[in-house]
């Protein structure tokens, strides 16, 4: 939100106002629309008569609470939990990714790094495969060598 | 939820409705003429405002228009819709018919007989 031609005071009381708020983030943005509307109407405005206008950035915020509606209020009760979850959602996703990042670094690790006698674990299923039927073929060679 | 804050709302909205039934306003010119029309009984800031027009507005009986009011600067019109307009009609019997009904318990109830 731009704020040309504002005063130090008008850019003040528009950040302590938008602080005091506790509300669902569309209101807010509503309600800051028309308070950044009202203070460009206004450009000579001090603080203090801002304040006798709107009130305090805390009676702002009080003006606005009383006037919402119950399920306006349920959704401000709803928006800081939303929140947290989306934070925790977007922690777990970057440990998750993290985690990924650091097991793939572990296995691709270069041939170098476990000197000349040892290769680095085959990890796709295609060898996984080759593997099995390898085994499968060995396991019936030991059975034609030793029918009983 | 007490009972003065749902009355307050319910007449903040009323008022508000009543007030661009007449032509569009913005916030301040709303707020003066609150003040102005009740004789001062009826001062709202601006701020205890916002929840209901936005409120009023979601539910589509205003609508918001911005307006040019001189370099840089933008005024916000409440305006009234057709259906705000219904709305308010319904509002206006409900108030009425309660304002009625309280009306005959006081005088039933002897209070403040001098007012009726």
């Amino acid at each position: 939100m731009k704020h040309t031609g504002w005063t130090t005071q008008q850019r003040m009381y528009f950040k302590d106002v938008r602080r005091s708020l506790r509300c669902s983030s569309k209101l807010r943005r509503q309600i800051l629309a028309g308070l950044q509307s009202a203070i460009e109407d206004s450009p000579e405005a001090s603080r203090a008569e801002l304040e006798s206008r709107f009130g305090t950035p805390s009676q702002f915020a009080q003006n606005v609470q009383s006037g919402m509606e119950p399920e306006q209020l349920a959704q401000a009760r709803i928006q800081p939990f939303k929140y947290s979850l989306i934070v925790l959602a977007a922690l777990l996703l970057l440990g998750i990714a993290g985690a990924g990042f650091y097991t793939s670094r572990e296995l691709d690790l270069p041939k170098e790094a476990f000197g000349s006698e040892t290769q680095a674990v085959p990890a796709s299923a295609e060898k996984i495969e080759q593997f099995s039927l390898l085994l499968e073929d060995f396991l019936e060679d030991l059975k034609e060598a030793n029918p009983s | 939820m007490g009972v003065s804050e749902n009355l307050k709302r319910g007449i903040t909205e009323l008022a508000l409705l009543c007030l661009l039934s007449k032509r569009d306003m913005y916030g301040y010119e709303m707020a003066q003429a609150l003040s102005e029309y009740s004789e001062g009984r009826f001062t709202l800031q601006e701020s205890s405002m916002y929840p209901t027009l936005y409120r009023l507005q979601d539910k589509g009986f205003i609508s918001v228009r911005s307006v040019p009011a001189g370099k840089r600067r933008m005024r916000m019109y409440y305006h009234l819709e057709d259906s705000g307009k219904a709305y308010l009609e319904q509002s206006l019997n409900e108030y009425l018919s309660v304002q009625k009904g309280l009306r005959g318990i006081l005088r039933q109830t002897g209070n403040k007989e001098e007012l009726l």
